[in-house]
């Protein structure tokens, strides 16, 4: 049998080499470039250094259906809300609201920005030992959504000395690290709890709102429900606390203590004083009006 | 947990979360101190932490450090010097017997050209101990390739560009062809 000769470069060589040509300009050459930015997307991991650099705010699609209280007799639909930090992947905070409004989303921003005994209901305190993550951020990120881009919480933004990054539509890959969040809580707890809808079973901007053909669905949904705010407040916590004692997946040490070792590098904005904690998270205390004014 | 030294001596160390000393900060009822020098700027990294890592990582490690402190009185010798190559021999034996002793076998062990290597990357990380990582010294693999791979990797790019529907394989033998010429080995002579 003849002795074949070696290649000059081995096939191996090119095959790896095929991995590292540019996907997007193979494609636009193939298919054409407006079908390649369809497809392919120029984007790498966003780098960032240290915690606290870049925070991603988001609702989720899905929705669970809730009692306000133990006293309220009709289940009402609440979204909820997460704030996560970039570099280590923590969860800094979330809210439930029932229809997202500038309240809310300062709410959500106050949540992730004060250490959690100052927010957390008083049955739940104890468990804020081990959730040591707050302070402001350099940047945030949101998308264009109505509630996040309202004036009060750009000034909020802006009071704080917040970077804003407003993401445009449908680039849900820009904030995709807050997505991946939500998802992961999802698949992995929230749409195991009874109640839960999906967001394919919620609506598009097609309809205006909820989709017609899933009313079912949703109404199975609502029949199901027996959780109340609080309940899912104290669960959602616990599997957050889980979440962030997890091991991050490209430092591969638990994400909490990613958290705890940038803050030798990067200490800590903290708002203080009762003064600027009122004034800048303003919306979020009732309103009642007295001799003094509002 | 933080523990708070009082200034005051006799006064008992206070201990408290991070989360409630910070609830304290922003309610103004703590404060936060700076220190008057200025911040340590050496840009090196003092300490490697090894409690991530599973244990039979921690007892190779313990193994590297032990035999590059006892083969640094040879650093400076040619890997292929018999003198070397014995006190090797030699550092690994008391090693092995330590580790036997200790009740591991068939622990991780190195050639003592990869260690040779090794020393001389911890030299060019001016011996620190943090050099020394998880999976053995620190190390950047050379950035400029043979000029025949470099030119195999531009035309991989221009032949994969130019027809994007080729295999691999039409890739390679395309890329063949153009480097041939240039970069032929001398046939061997018939042995026939």
């Amino acid at each position: 049998m003849a002795r074949r000769e070696p290649s000059l470069v081995s096939y191996e060589f090119f095959r790896r080499i095929s991995k590292h040509i540019d996907k997007f300009e193979l494609q636009s050459r193939m298919l054409g470039t407006l079908y390649a930015t369809q497809s392919i997307r120029e984007i790498g991991r966003l780098h960032t250094y240290s915690p606290g650099e870049r925070g991603e705010y988001d609702y989720t699609k899905y929705a669970l259906w809730l009692y306000p209280h133990a006293n309220w007799s009709e289940p009402m639909l609440y979204y909820t809300g997460f704030g996560i930090d970039h570099e280590s992947t923590v969860i800094k905070g979330f809210t439930c609201t029932v229809d997202p409004s500038a309240r809310d989303a300062v709410r959500l921003y106050r949540n992730c920005a004060l250490p959690a005994p100052l927010w957390l209901p008083q049955h739940l305190r104890t468990k804020a030992h081990h959730w040591d993550v707050f302070g402001i951020d350099r940047i945030s990120v949101i998308d264009n959504a109505m509630d996040l881009t309202a004036n009060s919480v750009v000034l909020m933004y802006l009071v704080l000395g917040v970077i804003l990054l407003r993401m445009p539509p449908r680039r849900g890959d820009l904030k995709g690290l807050v997505e991946r969040t939500q998802s992961s809580k999802q698949s992995g707890y929230i749409s195991t709890l009874p109640g839960y809808v999906s967001q394919k079973h919620m609506g598009s901007k097609k309809f205006g709102g909820f989709d017609p053909r899933y009313k079912k669905v949703r109404d199975r949904a609502k029949a199901k429900a027996n959780l109340t705010v609080a309940d899912y407040e104290a669960k959602l916590l616990e599997t957050t606390l889980d979440y962030n004692h997890a091991k991050h997946p490209q430092l591969r040490k638990p994400r909490i203590e990613v958290w705890r070792d940038g803050q030798e590098l990067a200490p800590l904005v903290l708002p203080t004083g009762n003064l600027q904690i009122r004034s800048v998270y303003a919306l979020t205390y009732e309103t009642s009006l007295t001799r003094e004014g509002v | 947990m933080l523990t708070l030294m009082p200034e005051a001596e006799g006064e008992p160390a206070v201990k408290m979360s991070r989360t409630e000393f910070a609830a304290l900060l922003v309610l103004e009822e703590a404060e936060m101190v700076d220190e008057l020098e200025d911040p340590h700027r050496e840009m090196t990294r003092e300490v490697t932490n090894l409690s991530f890592s599973p244990l039979l990582r921690i007892v190779d490690w313990h193994a590297k450090i032990y035999l590059l402190r006892r083969m640094m009185r040879w650093s400076r010798s040619s890997p292929k010097s018999p003198r070397f190559r014995a006190a090797y021999v030699e550092a690994e034996r008391e090693l092995n017997e330590y580790q036997l002793a200790c009740g591991l076998g068939h622990c991780k062990t190195w050639s003592h050209w990869t260690f040779y290597h090794d020393m001389q990357r911890w030299r060019s990380s001016k011996y620190a101990m943090a050099a020394i990582q998880r999976k053995g010294v620190e190390y950047c693999p050379w950035a400029t390739p043979a000029p025949l791979y470099e030119e195999a990797r531009k035309l991989a790019h221009e032949i994969t560009l130019k027809h994007p529907g080729w295999t691999i394989e039409k890739v390679h033998e395309e890329a063949l062809k153009k480097l041939e010429p240039s970069y032929a080995r001398p046939k061997e002579a018939n042995r026939g």
